[in-house]
């Protein structure tokens, strides 16, 4: 982050970022040598991480979905290593989860 | 088939069903583990067998939750927060004292693994849990923890009070979550030969062929 860079009270805090952002290279790395399926473990766990310092900064006090969104990761995300269908089947939720969220209503729908 | 004979010892008993209950525990109560619990875990490391008694490896212990929060960016393989770390590292001097040829010598890396599984066990022996992580950058690693450029990181073994047992997997589940039985894994005296039904020669009791088993070349 540079100095003259506005602080974002709704944003990911700076020690929040700089975390996920070593974690992100440090999983990068370990693409080289890892079962390359263990590359999705990798993504979704910095989605926790990010959904987690959201959190922490106030930026989803509006957004419990956000919370949603941590708490499924955080309890299935181990699935990967004993149910590999049930684990796909939590990214494909979470998916469509944070598309639904993030998607405007069509113009014109009932509130 | 059962795991013991009528002639093991109660000591046996216990200690394979100690290694039967043994789980990888990857979260763990906000309780300290004890100098002495961890001194147990490691004495059982020094107990493994080691390639030719070389003994090249090291163990550095954190407890202090602000270096193990600055290991964790660099080990996704710690999913949770463990409240005591043990490293396994390669002694660089160590090994070029005992003339080993670490990049080429897989002893090193199988002591690794002897070392890490006497500690598992040691520490489900003494109620605590542990889970073994090799998912982390050993560069990174060991600049976070200050190491030289002779002591190479190999392993991250977590120890902590478990939170709770993992469930046990349903009779219908248990195929795909513990995976293939010893016996689908095993041949007997050559490729494509199950156990004798006997404690005997394959020969003298006719062992049946091995559906699961890679085939003999010729």
């Amino acid at each position: 982050m540079s100095p003259e860079a506005p602080q974002n009270p709704a944003g990911l805090g700076q020690g929040d970022a700089l975390e996920l952002l070593a974690y992100l290279v440090t999983a990068a790395e370990l693409c080289t040598r890892e079962p390359l399926h263990y590359a999705m473990v990798r993504l979704i766990d910095a989605a926790g991480r990010l959904a987690a310092g959201l959190e922490r900064s106030g930026a989803a006090a509006d957004l419990p979905w956000i919370t949603q969104l941590h708490i499924r990761i955080e309890r299935e995300k181990e699935l990967l290593m004993w149910d590999r269908p049930a684990f796909e089947r939590m990214l494909h939720e979470l998916a469509a989860l944070v598309a639904d969220e993030l998607t405007p209503p069509p113009t014109g729908a009932a509130a | 088939m059962s795991d013991v004979t009528a002639t093991t010892s109660a000591e046996g008993r216990a200690a394979l069903a100690l290694m039967r209950r043994r789980r990888v525990r990857r979260q763990f109560l906000d309780e300290p583990v004890s100098v002495d619990a961890i001194r147990q875990v490691l004495q059982a490391a020094r107990w493994a067998s080691s390639a030719g008694n070389r003994r090249i490896h090291r163990f550095l212990v954190v407890r202090d939750p602000v270096t193990i929060a600055r290991v964790k960016p660099f080990a996704p393989g710690i999913l949770a927060s463990p409240p005591a770390l043990v490293i396994l590292s390669t002694d660089l001097e160590l090994a070029a004292a005992a003339n080993v040829q670490v990049e080429r010598d897989m002893n090193s890396w199988i002591d690794v693994g002897t070392a890490l599984m006497s500690m598992m066990l040691a520490a489900e022996a003494i109620g605590l849990g542990s889970c073994p992580a090799t998912s982390f950058s050993r560069g990174a690693v060991a600049r976070v923890l200050d190491f030289p450029p002779t002591l190479v990181p190999e392993l991250l073994l977590q120890l902590g009070h478990p939170v709770a047992k993992p469930p046990t997997p349903r009779r219908t589940e248990a195929r795909r979550v513990t995976g293939p039985t010893i016996a689908a894994l095993t041949d007997w005296e050559r490729l494509g030969q199950l156990e004798p039904a006997e404690d005997a020669s394959s020969e003298s009791t006719g062992a049946q062929p091995n559906p699961s088993t890679i085939q003999p070349t010729r």
